[in-house]
């Protein structure tokens, strides 16, 4: 059991943030928050705004991500995100807020989107005649 | 017989161009390796994210999701063109809207509505010129792209298409091969083309044997239609992202092979006046030493 580890990737479009190995992740899923151990069931879930905690051996690495998703197979965990930033106990609610700001959460792309754009496309037809 | 004061001028304005060229020339090779690097560190969060979706390709629905399922009618087509900001880089504006021309002719041809969203100024004056109405236009981001950026633009696509004003949306871009060679290219992005859905089902139908995996059964968190429709977005807009850093790369690396092909021939130009100038300047004193000889002459 000591030798076996998660191998843990986080990329964003722009860079590869973290890469390296975990005894624990826990993941701010949309649903709640998610601990992963090693041999987990095969998982994909999407991220919410918050902290993924990776912790191997004693040391503890905190990375804010916005959006994104985590695919765990086989002790592989990929994460990807739109945007991460690394941080720590002290400024994680700064990073967050960082993010929050950086991300206009508002123009999220929703199951209730199409509704909304049919709608108003409907209406603006209706202004023309 | 040519004025050795006005071949000086010329020298002179011709060489400090030159030098204007030559640092542009390299500005541009310094920034490309940039832009190449950005392309580097985009790739594998595209391929990961292609990865999700051929996973979530197992799903008897994924089919009927809105963003992949085709519209029944096909009547309107949106075009969304990347050109660049601005000028002095050889054909590269022109290769992509002679593609982007042809490809509205064909559709017009066809009966079809053309709508038309631009990225960059140089598109923009073009079609405004043709006098072809535009449906959008954005500017100043060919320069240094950002993930944001392309996440709006492709939000407007993604607008237009769920409303059902456009039953298709396709992206011209110019692909990076390399420094010397970018080639204009059209992809689909909506609906999602099933191309990346497929590595999954060909190897479900048995038609791919090297892949030994067997099909994973993953927990969806908050469940698998969900994961789908939130992650289609968001391979429109790495798509989008990908497009923007090619055409970016692709717009340094035209500007670098025109400046170096232009500074080239101001360098010959150069030369070629130097000499002329020489010969007229030789002339010039072959003349006043003939004169001088000749009016000693005379007066023997």
């Amino acid at each position: 059991m000591a030798n076996k580890k998660i191998k843990i990737s986080i990329v964003t479009p722009e860079q590869k943030v973290f890469e390296g190995e975990a005894d624990y992740i826990g993941i701010p899923s949309v649903g709640g928050s998610l601990g992963i151990l090693v041999d987990h069931l095969p998982v994909i879930c999407f991220l919410d705004i918050g902290i993924v905690k990776i912790i191997n051996e004693k040391e503890v690495n905190q990375i804010a991500v916005c959006r994104g998703y985590l695919q765990f197979v086989r002790n592989n965990a990929n994460i990807i995100t739109e945007s991460a930033i690394i941080t720590n106990d002290e400024n994680k609610a700064e990073a967050i807020n960082e993010l929050r700001k950086k991300h206009n959460i508002s123009q999220e792309i929703t199951e209730e989107t199409k509704k909304i754009a049919q709608a108003t496309a409907a209406l603006k037809t209706l202004v023309k005649f | 017989m040519h004025d050795t004061k006005e071949l000086r001028n010329r020298i002179k304005s011709v060489s400090g161009m030159g030098k204007i060229i030559k640092a542009m020339e390299m500005v541009a090779s310094s920034k490309i390796r940039k832009a190449q690097n950005r392309i580097f560190e985009a790739r594998p969060f595209l391929e990961k994210l292609e990865d999700f979706i051929a996973e979530l390709s197992n799903f008897p629905d994924v089919f009927e999701n809105s963003f992949i399922k085709k519209h029944e009618r096909f009547e309107n087509v949106l075009i969304l063109a990347i050109t660049a900001d601005r000028g002095l880089c050889g054909g590269y504006n022109t290769n992509i809207i002679k593609l982007v021309n042809q490809k509205i002719n064909e559709y017009e041809l066809e009966g079809k509505n053309v709508k038309l969203n631009i990225i960059g100024t140089k598109g923009k004056n073009h079609f405004k010129y043709t006098g072809r109405p535009l449906n959008k236009v954005y500017e100043n981001l060919s320069d240094y792209p950002c993930f944001l950026d392309a996440r709006e633009i492709a939000n407007d696509l993604i607008m237009e298409y769920l409303s059902d004003t456009v039953d298709k949306v396709e992206l011209f871009y110019t692909e990076f091969k390399n420094t010397a060679e970018q080639k204009p290219v059209l992809k689909q992005v909506l609906p999602v083309p099933l191309s990346i859905l497929r590595k999954e089902l060909d190897f479900k139908n048995g038609n791919i044997s090297s892949k030994d995996e067997t099909i994973i059964d993953f927990i969806f968190e908050p469940s698998a239609q969900e994961v789908l429709s939130s992650l289609i977005p968001e391979y429109i807009y790495t798509v989008i992202y990908d497009a923007l850093l090619e055409s970016a790369a692709s717009e340094t690396g035209a500007r670098m092979t025109a400046m170096r092909s232009a500074s080239d021939s101001s360098d010959e130009m150069v030369k070629d006046l130097t000499r002329k100038y020489h010969r007229a300047r030789q002339q010039q004193i072959t003349i006043e030493i003939a004169e001088i000889a000749s009016g000693a002459e005379a007066l023997k």
